[in-house]
């Protein structure tokens, strides 16, 4: 049976072989040389029947499973050679072709590799940063801008997805902490070559096993910016109202692998020219003290569009960081800002005052000049297994402001201002096993020695001490791979003095100096727990805080005491869909509670019209905020959504009182439990198109609130809801055609006993620019705004600028021509609580400034 | 003498790090040919990370096609070769973490005639595999579509246990294709395997003649105890026949514990290197990069 099943197959093999046909040959060019994978290709009726290739020899053997019935074609190609058909007609079981070719290259049409725009790996997502760049953009901030999820703000705050970032790198080192205006602003837009948006960021490598919702940023720069020294001279000239304008900086920067410096000094009398350089985005650019919280300076209004400071500012800064390996780096910040700024502004307030309606008119002209220097010296050492930080601040801020007042006369006011604070931070933490040991300690002394203001003949002083010392110590003990304890101990000391003094003619002498300490001991536990597949996270604490207070008044010797132990419970939610979904929910108490300042009882005079007092009651306020977001995005697509919605209430016991007449306003804190409510939704959705190099953003914001005050004696709640509707969009229809505009909607109702009140207001720009050629930029950008003034008045306000850059290889010249229409008033209304108040803001005129910025680095 | 075997130790390491980009300087290279055109070709994989959620890995490979020999391997190191760094622009060594994360090989076909030569790597070694070329069975099939602008036809074919659908373009006469697919009469523009798990696109094409190399080994500088300086060596490249490095592979990077733990294989003392910066995902190991965690392991060919 074996045998004859054998004997079948072996028949049937045949009778397959004798089926086929078979075209052998050799392949040649001109010089007789046999050429290699050739293709040849037997062709019917434009159906291919067979296909093979030469090989080093040249030979080729084709075979077709059965003799076509008619005339085929055989075509040889080669990349290198002229393509030949020769027609056969088969009739043999083995048929020879050979063939020569002539030599030909082929054109093939060539395709570039696009860089690819986004990497996505974990929690990292890297932009190619030359991918999204416009042909106008200039500087870091200007890419930053056209990036997928990331916003810039007006004053150079960066936010990934809503949320500012808690750090910038450069190249992974932290040279500038939040002074990372300086880079941006600074470093030439084609020398970063990537942008690292960092998720879950933990910038002490020991926390890599905590959770963090922190986002932070890596700027990559290209070879031209590294281990060279390079500089940006920039220098301008113009004319404002008649005034000459000059702008002078220089900055120069270097980077290399363990070491950064970054050193620049800027000067004008114009606009924002360097005056955003130093801004400190994680709030240490400003001082407090007690005395110039209490008696602060005087500004005008400020309109939300248009330029309306006079300001002259200088700056110097220097910056260095030296990384000594990979764990431990040293950085010296260095700072002394100049500013010198003028405004004015008419108001007109209409006080509710129990429905007596009390206008108040004025006209302020404020003009402040402030100096700042800064120093500071910051020690790290970022181990896997230890921390070690130490930080040294020294700064001050001397500050003159003057601000006539003419209301129905000419009231003269003008205030001095010194403050200086000095302060140590220290931060260490270590691991033992699989448990961490924290201690941090803050000390600071923050003095302002004399605040001293003159309204017209009266005079009000004051001055202030505080001394703040924060140690803590944390223990984390894991408890399995996924569940953690941990157990902060805070102890905070705080000493506070205080003391005022107003000289009124013909009154007595009104003072009063207070002192004493505030202890507070806290403890934090919580407790965390991670789902084995990460997408889980859920966190459940408590602060725990024993608050004790001893103030003295010297004057009368009255002491105040105070010793109260708050809870705060808080809890936090994470489900992580995917990479690149997730939801998150908190919710916490906060309990906060008066300062020295409440037990001010003696009248402290603000301005030439205002008083204050204090209740003598410590406040104390009690908040419950919870939020609930979520966040979405499809990294190739250059899609990103974020929704979040929250809810916060709070009672505090002590409620805002105001008592309004022709002559004077009066403020003071009643001890009455007061209540505050609010509710708020944002959406915002953000989606590039590469291929049209267009990014689109929508946001839309809703809210809902209630509060509490006292006007005229009497007890007002008010409730108020708004919404707005914001989108923008930046297009390149053309490639030499860039147009941006956006628009907003916003609309808010305001309601109490018996009243209610309804604004809205609109705004449009639109901008176009236009690239002749590609260094070249002409932009023309005009704004529209429509306000409601009052409830039958609406008021239409335009700004109209225009610019033409040229970007050469080693200068960037721009002449800006703002404020083209000389619009001079911009006019718009507030409320607060159940007061409105009309401004009109004195706008700067028209200005031409022309500016040149140079890159010196070798090409 | 044990500062000084902490200081040799240290410098070699220094030299390690220095050594992690390629360089004509660290391999001994010949020139086997010069190029008709080169193509080049998104290469993804879709497999699951250590937690066994799905992930794409992607990267771009060149492949470089001379008379009779053509070459596939990782995109930037042909921007090394043709000295197009400044492409590169991103982190210069991302490529190679691409590289150890989706065990890409240098594939030379052709070479010698009628063979083809694969550098595989299998950290902290690197080793050279040559076999007869073998040409997947193809059947031309109804269906075209376009490619980076090309006209294609459809094709399928099986080699070496996997079912491959493709698309070739006969605007481009050459039977060349990446990886080790090839025979087709045109350059294959496009190929997927039927699980839809490897796929190849083109994605460029540039017609230019820059040389093809080969590479037989590693220029290492070894520190001489006697003469107390660097000297230059060459180490050639491990051999190693298709059957053993398909099983090797299979054992290492098929292995469950490679997920969590890809250095689970290596024994004896190693010279690590763990990169600093932002990124420390990944360990530096005999001139390799190894991922701190895995993806799983998907074979190109499974017999």
């Amino acid at each position: 049976m074996k045998k004859i099943s054998l004997l079948i197959i072996a028949l049937l093999m045949a009778l397959s072989a004798s089926a086929q046909v078979k075209v052998t040959g050799r392949v040649i060019n001109l010089k007789n040389i046999p050429v290699a994978d050739v293709i040849i290709k037997c062709v019917s009726e434009g159906k291919t029947l067979a296909f093979t290739s030469t090989n080093a020899q040249g030979q080729y053997t084709l075979e077709l499973r059965e003799m076509p019935n008619r005339a085929v074609e055989l075509q040889f190609s080669h990349i290198s050679y002229e393509k030949e058909n020769v027609k056969l007609t088969l009739t043999e079981k083995t048929t020879e072709q050979d063939m020569v070719l002539t030599d030909k290259q082929v054109t093939l049409k060539e395709v570039k590799v696009q860089a690819q725009p986004i990497i996505f790996q974990g929690d990292t997502l890297s932009y190619n940063l030359a991918s999204f760049l416009g042909k106008g953009d200039v500087t870091l901030e200007d890419g930053l801008k056209r990036l997928p999820g990331i916003d810039v703000t007006d004053n150079g705050t960066i936010k990934y997805l809503g949320k500012a970032i808690s750090h910038f790198y450069i190249e992974g080192m932290d040279m500038l902490g939040g002074r990372y205006n300086l880079a941006t602003q600074n470093i030439p837009a084609e020398y970063a070559t990537q942008v690292d948006v960092m998720k879950h960021h933990k910038h002490r490598k020991i926390d890599a096993d905590e959770e963090s919702d922190d986002v932070a940023l890596n700027v990559k720069l290209s070879n031209k910016a590294k281990f060279k020294p390079f500089g940006q001279p920039a220098a301008g000239i113009g004319l404002r109202e008649d005034d000459p304008l000059y702008a002078l900086g220089l900055t120069g920067m270097m980077f290399t692998d363990n070491f950064q410096l970054l050193g620049s000094a800027k000067g004008s009398n114009h606009g924002n020219f360097g005056s955003y350089d130093i801004i400190d985005h994680f709030g240490n650019n400003d001082i407090s003290t007690l005395a110039t919280d209490k008696l602060g300076k005087w500004n005008s209004a400020r309109p939300p569009l248009g330029e309306y400071l006079y300001q002259t500012n200088a700056y110097a800064s220097l910056n260095g960081i030296e990384k000594m390996d990979s764990d431990r780096q040293v950085r010296m910040n260095a700072d002394y800002a100049y500013e010198d700024y003028n405004s004015s502004s008419s108001t007109n307030t209409l006080y509710f005052a129990d429905g007596q309606n009390i206008s108040i008119n004025e006209e302020n002209r404020p003009h402040t000049r402030l100096h700042r220097p800064m120093i500071e010296a910051r020690y790290e050492n970022n181990g896997n297994d230890r921390y070690f930080m130490d930080r040294v601040n020294m700064k001050a801020q001397f500050e003159e402001n003057e601000c006539p007042v003419i209301a129905t006369d000419v009231n003269n006011q003008n205030r001095k201002a010194t403050q200086l604070a000095i302060s140590n931070y220290l931060a260490s933490t270590v691991r033992m096993g699989e448990n961490k040991l924290s201690f941090n300690s803050n000390i600071e002394f923050v003095r302002a020695p004399k605040v001293c203001l003159n309204m017209n003949s009266i005079s009000q002083t004051g001055q202030s001490t505080t001394i703040t010392t924060d140690h803590s110590t944390s223990f984390t003990i894991r408890l399995g791979s996924k569940w953690r304890i941990s157990l902060p101990v805070n102890l905070t000391a705080y000493y506070n003095m205080i003391e005022t003094s107003l000289h009124a003619p013909d009154d007595a002498i009104l003072g009063q100096r207070l002192d004493g300490w505030v202890v507070t001991p806290w403890a934090s536990p919580s407790t965390d727990w991670r789902s084995p597949s990460g997408k889980i996270y859920m966190s459940i604490g408590a602060n725990l805080q024993w608050r004790n207070m001893m103030y003295r008044s010297r004057f009368d010797d009255k002491k105040t005491t105070m010793s109260e132990l708050f809870a705060e419970p808080r809890l936090s939610f994470r489900y992580t869909f995917s990479g690149t979904s997730e939801m998150s929910f908190h919710s916490a108490i906060y309990n906060s509670v008066g300062d020295i300042l409440d037990l001010l009882t003696t009248p402290v005079q603000t301005n030439y019209r205002t008083t204050s007092m204090a209740s003598g009651v410590i406040g104390k306020n009690q908040v419950w905020a919870s939020s609930l977001s979520y966040t979405y995005q499809i990294p190739f697509s250059y899609f990103t959504l974020t929704a979040d919605a929250g809810w916060t209430q709070g009672k505090r016991n002590v409620l805002s009182s105001q008592y309004v007449d022709e002559e004077s306003t009066s403020t003071a804190s009643i001890f009455r439990d007061s209540h505050t409510k609010n509710a708020n939704a944002n959406l915002s959705i953000s989606k590039n198109l590469l291929t049209l190099s267009t990014k689109l953003q929508f946001t839309a914001s809703g809210s809902w609130g209630s509060s509490e005050s006292m006007s005229q004696g009497k007890v007002v709640t008010t409730y108020g809801n708004s919404y707005s509707f914001k989108g923008q969009a930046t297009v390149t229809p053309l490639p030499w055609m860039e147009i941006g505009a956006n628009g907003q909607y916003s609309r808010n109702y305001t309601w109490w006993t018996g009243n209610h009140r309804t604004t809205d207001g609109e705004n449009a720009s639109l901008s176009l620019s236009v690239f002749p050629i590609d260094k070249i930029e002409i932009k023309g950008s005009y704004d529209f705004v429509r306000s409601q003034i009052t409830d039958n008045q609406y008021k239409n306000f335009s700004l109209l600028s225009a610019s033409v850059q040229y970007k050469a290889s080693r200068a960037v010249w721009k002449l800006s021509l703002n404020n083209l229409l000389n619009t001079r008033h911009y006019r718009y209304t507030t409320f607060n609580a159940t007061d409105r108040y009309t401004m009109d803001c004195h706008l700067i005129g028209r200005t031409i400034m022309l500016t040149c910025k140079l890159n010196l680095v070798k090409k | 003498m044990k500062k000084a075997t902490l200081l040799i130790s240290a410098l070699l390491m220094t030299l390690s790090a220095m050594a992690q980009m390629p360089s004509k300087e660290k391999e001994k290279v010949d020139t086997l040919c010069q190029t008709k055109f080169t193509a080049v070709y998104q290469y993804t994989i879709n497999t699951t990370d250590e937690k066994g959620e799905a992930v794409t890995d992607s990267a771009r490979l060149a492949l470089q096609v001379g008379d009779g020999i053509w070459k596939t391997w990782a995109y930037e190191r042909y921007l090394i070769q043709v000295e197009r760094d400044e492409e590169l622009g991103w982190d210069k060594s991302y490529f190679m973490k691409n590289e150890a994360l989706m065990h890409i090989a240098t594939t030379t076909v052709g070479y010698p005639e009628g063979k083809t030569i694969i550098l595989e790597s299998i950290p902290p070694l690197r080793y050279e595999v040559t076999e007869d070329t073998e040409k997947p069975t193809w059947t031309i099939v109804e269906g075209s579509d376009s490619v980076c602008g090309y006209q294609c036809q459809k094709a399928n074919g099986e080699f070496r246990g996997k079912t491959w659908n493709v698309l070739y373009t006969e605007d481009i006469p050459t039977v060349a294709g990446p990886w080790k697919l090839q025979g087709l009469p045109g350059l294959i523009a496009f190929a997927t395997d039927e699980e839809g798990i490897h796929t190849f696109r083109l994605i460029a094409l540039y017609q230019e003649s820059v040389p093809i190399t080969y590479s037989s080994g590693s220029i290492t500088e070894k520190f001489n105890t006697e003469s107390l300086h660097f000297e230059k060596i060459f180490v050639p490249y491990g051999k190693s026949s298709y059957e053993q490095m398909l099983k090797h592979k299979n054992n290492v990077f098929g292995n469950r514990q490679y997920l969590t733990d890809p250095q689970f294989y290596m024994t004896g003392p190693k010279q690590i290197v763990v990169t600093y910066g932002k990124d420390e995902n990944y360990n530096f190991i005999g001139g390799l990069f190894v991922p701190a965690k895995g993806h799983k392991y998907q074979p190109l060919e499974l017999k």
